[in-house]
């Protein structure tokens, strides 16, 4: 027997069927095997799946029962340090937005969480929690847990309880009320803290013209101070535009003041020019300082240029005016897709000639889809161990990646034998995304025609989602995120015998939300008829009376007679019609007798039968006239 | 010309030529559209009420149009090479009796589409198995057109196929012959299921006491229905004689017929070969 070719598991079936041969060219006795062949699992995809496939194209679109969560958790190891584990997530749960970073590490000074910050709040609600690393714009980052309430889409009061963050001087337990109301182009931000201290902030913006931020900081302790400033900004024409600012701070035993303003000139399509002028004032010196930034995009190519001169003049007796230069450069450009290469300058003189001089290159190579690198490294000394700089981050299957990096990593413990050595860093991450319960609103109704009948089979749609109404015409929508939807029917998917109104009707949503809404669909009928002429004046059709051909109308629809000289106009508003035979169209044999309109009752529940017209043959008198 | 959009796997032909009355002095240019072609295929519940779209989109260049929409009763004969269309209810499994379109009658100006909606309501009661109707779109004559004369006219008509599947639907059919007609090799098959099979397939010719063959043809996509027959040929042109010249073959045929497993069959014949030919050759 000759092997199969393409079969994975034959199967012989006992079958051998004889059939008998047609008469052809060709004749056989030899009898015929037929068998089975078991299809690889993946080829399975004929008629079957094609019509699956066909299905869920074609099937609804209902919200989804599930919300997700989504982050990446990682295991790292620094050289001489510590150990440290890392968790990002963000996603929904329950309705609630969740957002947490968080990196735990273990070493020197024990078990410990660096830094993270857990946020959940409920839009629908309006309520939003934050515990763990916070700021304050009282006293900076504060390590705490806050509380805060939309009242309306304009005030959003709050309460924390904010602490000291590890290594903070400042180790009291304060208690702040925080406040935001929004007015229109006007927004308010404020803190009062139980020691009473406040801060107090406003901030006006006009479209993109013009913006102006002022605030005013009192602190009463652990030091004493307050701090009040204004910054405007003004776009003049297109990119030419204008800033000035004012801050002034007192401490005991030392004030300042600073102001600057400056103006950007855009000089040709992307390229400009921003000229800067600050003056700084303390109780110990006076500081004048030009500035003069050169801004160039390129396509790939990026180049920033600041130049700032200026001189600080001392109160203090002998060290008089110190003059100073410093310039800054950074150029970037993008080699494709996979390299770019960044160089960054810093210089400075002093009285004394070059004071500073930095030069940087950094290069960021997209190896693979999986595999990038960056290297960032000194000029002159690209090979100084002391500062060079190293990451690699390497994709691995299983949704794993390998993060590898060499220089001065940050947010981690001290190390034992100083924290600006160059180390080595090594983590393990791995993305995930899992499935959550979700929350959202139920709007559900019923699809009816006028005389309330329902209506089975119409697709509903709400927004991105649909649903198909069931024999009883019920529809429901369940777990719909909160938003602005709209609720209609799909002209498209819409049982044939049905009009609907395109009458769309917004709906808001929120968890909470239960809605019932019922949408109106018209019943469509049809009117039948004939025109037929009534030989026999019986007064009524019989068979071989039809006229073919007659052309009737409704309203902008025309349709003719067939042979039998029936006629039928389907899908029909329910209501009155009137239903016009052509008298210029009928057969030449033919004129009408009677009516050539006739206005037709179209009910909601049933077609319209034997909407009739007569025609008669035309008489036409003989004229017998003797040939000769 | 007509031109279908998806002229393959699809139940679908042209060329009604019918004599109308039409003006003597000149022939009508034959109408030309394309339209869906691709059969309606729905896996459905009892009860359920299903609406899908047809569309024709009318050449650019076209007069209006007048199209008349209808549900019918179709079929072929078991040799595949004719279709017939009968009034809805014909078949025990019709689907025509439980299908409504809008719009039955529209016209369509050139480079307009007309979109037919299909909706089919299943009764509650309904046994398990395919169902099949046609969904048919037929040129009309239009009656504000003058008329007079006598003359050839060409109308057109499109038809798409609807295949409902309740399930459990069964996926069965048996190989009952295979033979070489002439130049055509011809796979006659029963089907055993309760539903139409979409049937694929090709068909091997093994010199004896060899393993690989000596061509390969490749069966055209055909349907095989339950009703009113079980059985259909399958044929297909043989390949050139220089492929496959006269002689004993051990000629073996497997067919895709959406099932998890293929079917086939094999038996020794002779081919005998008077002439060129042209088949498809693998």
């Amino acid at each position: 027997m000759v092997p199969f070719a393409d079969a994975v598991v034959m199967l012989w079936l006992a079958s051998r069927v004889s059939v008998p041969t047609p008469a052809s060219t060709t004749t056989s006795e030899a009898p015929l095997h037929t068998f089975v062949i078991q299809k690889p699992p993946a080829e399975r995809t004929a008629e079957g799946d094609a019509i699956a496939r066909l299905a869920r194209n074609e099937a609804p679109q209902p919200a989804r029962a599930a919300s997700r969560l989504s982050g990446i958790a990682g295991v790292g190891y620094v050289q001489h340090a510590d150990w440290g584990a890392e968790l990002l997530a963000a996603g929904s749960i329950k309705g609630l937005d969740v957002q947490f970073t968080g990196l735990a590490t273990y070493g020197s000074q024990g078990a410990r969480l660096d830094n993270g910050t857990l946020t959940a709040g409920d839009p629908d609600r309006g309520w939003r929690a934050d515990a763990g690393d916070l700021y304050s714009d009282l006293r900076g980052p504060v390590r705490g847990v806050r509380v805060s309430w939309l009242i309306n889409d304009r005030w959003q009061p709050g309460l924390s309880l904010d602490g000291p963050r590890a290594g903070s001087l400042d180790r009291r337990m304060l208690l702040v009320y925080r406040d935001r109301l929004r007015l229109g182009p006007v927004s308010l931000d404020g803190e009062v803290s139980a020691d009473g201290s406040s801060f107090v902030r406003m901030r006006y913006t006009a479209g993109q013209r013009f913006d102006v931020e002022s605030s005013y900081r009192r602190a009463t302790s652990p030091v004493p101070g307050r701090d009040a400033g204004i910054q405007v900004g003004l776009r003049v024409w297109r990119n030419l535009s204008l800033s000035a600012g004012v801050l002034r701070s007192e401490r005991p035993g030392d004030r300042s003041e600073w102001r600057t303003v400056a103006v950007h000139v855009p000089i040709y399509r992307n390229f400009g020019l921003t000229l800067e002028r600050t003056f700084t004032t303390t109780n110990r010196s006076t500081d004048v300082l030009w500035a003069a930034m050169v801004d160039v995009h390129a396509g790939s190519f990026v180049f920033f240029h600041r130049y700032q001169w200026g001189q600080a003049e001392f109160f203090q007796p002998g060290l008089g005016t110190v003059s100073r230069d410093q310039l800054q450069s950074m150029a970037s450009y993008a080699m494709g897709r996979r390299v770019n290469v960044t160089l960054q300058m810093a210089s400075q003189w002093g009285a004394a000639g070059l004071t500073q001089n930095w030069l940087e290159v950094q290069t960021d190579v997209r190896v693979t889809r999986k595999t990038s690198l960056q290297i960032a490294t000194p000029l002159p000394g690209a090979y100084d161990a002391d500062r060079i700089r190293v990451r690699l981050d390497q994709g691995l299957p299983g949704r794993f990646s390998l993060f590898a990096e060499y220089g001065r990593p940050s947010a981690y413990q001290g190390l034992a034998d100083g924290a600006e050595q160059p180390r080595f860093r090594l983590m393990l991450r791995r993305s995930w995304s899992v499935a959550t319960p979700s929350r959202g609103g139920q709007v559900r109704g019923l699809v009816l025609d006028y005389t309330g009948r329902p209506v089975a089979g119409a697709r509903v749609r709400l927004g991105p989602y649909s649903a198909d109404s069931d024999t009883t015409g019920a529809y429901v929508f369940t777990h719909v995120p909160r938003g602005e939807h709209d609720l209609s029917l799909d002209p498209n998917l819409l049982p044939a015998d049905y009009a609907w109104d395109g009458r769309v009707r917004p709906v808001s949503v929120t968890a909470s939300t239960r809605a019932t809404m019922d949408l109106m669909v018209a019943p469509l009928n049809a009117i039948h008829g004939r025109v037929y002429a009534d030989r026999n004046a019986n007064g009524r059709y019989d068979a071989g009376e039809g006229v073919a051909g007659a052309v009737l109308a409704l309203a902008e629809r025309v349709t003719a007679t067939g042979a039998d000289g029936a006629y039928d106009f389907y899908n029909v508003l329910p209501g009155a019609h009137e239903v016009r035979l052509d008298a210029a169209r009928l057969p030449a044999l033919y004129e009408i007798s009677g009516l050539a309109s006739r206005t037709i009752e179209l009910k909601d529940d049933r077609p319209v039968t034997g909407a009739d017209f007569v025609v008669v043959a035309k008489s036409k008198t003989i004229i017998w006239r003797e040939i000769k | 010309m007509w031109t279908p959009m998806l002229p393959t796997r699809s139940l679908a032909w042209l060329g009604l030529m019918a004599l109308s009355l039409a003006p003597s002095s000149q022939t009508p240019r034959p109408t030309s559209f394309s339209a869906t072609l691709t059969s309606i295929k729905v896996t459905a519940r009892p009860g359920q009420v299903i609406t899908r779209q047809f569309q024709l989109t009318m050449d650019r260049d076209q007069a209006r149009t007048h199209f008349r929409a209808r549900v019918e009763d179709w079929w072929r004969s078991e040799d595949g090479k004719q279709s017939f269309y009968r009034e809805p209810g014909t078949l025990r499994h019709s689907c025509a009796q439980w299908a409504s379109v809008n719009p039955v009658e529209s016209a369509v100006g050139g480079g307009d589409t007309l979109t037919v909606r299909i909706t089919v309501a299943l009764p509650v009661e309904l046994a398990p198995g395919g169902y099949w109707c046609a969904l048919t779109v037929d040129e009309v004559p239009d009656p504000l057109a003058p008329g007079g004369g006598v003359g050839v006219r060409f109308v057109a008509s499109v038809s798409t196929g609807i295949f409902l599947y309740v399930d459990p639907v069964e996926r069965h059919a048996t190989i009952l012959g295979l033979r070489v007609d002439g130049d055509r090799a011809v796979v006659r098959v029963r089907n055993d299921g309760n539903a139409p099979l979409g049937i694929e397939g090709r068909i091997q010719f093994f010199v004896p006491g060899s393993s690989a063959p000596a061509a390969v043809v490749d069966l055209a996509r055909a349907t095989l229905l339950t009703e009113p027959s079980l059985e259909g040929d399958l044929g297909v042109a043989l390949p050139p004689a220089a492929v496959l010249p006269s002689g004993r073959y051990l000629v073996r045929a497997i067919l895709d017929i959406g099932a998890a497993n293929d079917i086939g069959a094999e038996r020794e014949l002779v081919v005998t070969r008077s002439g060129p030919a042209n088949g498809p050759v693998r």
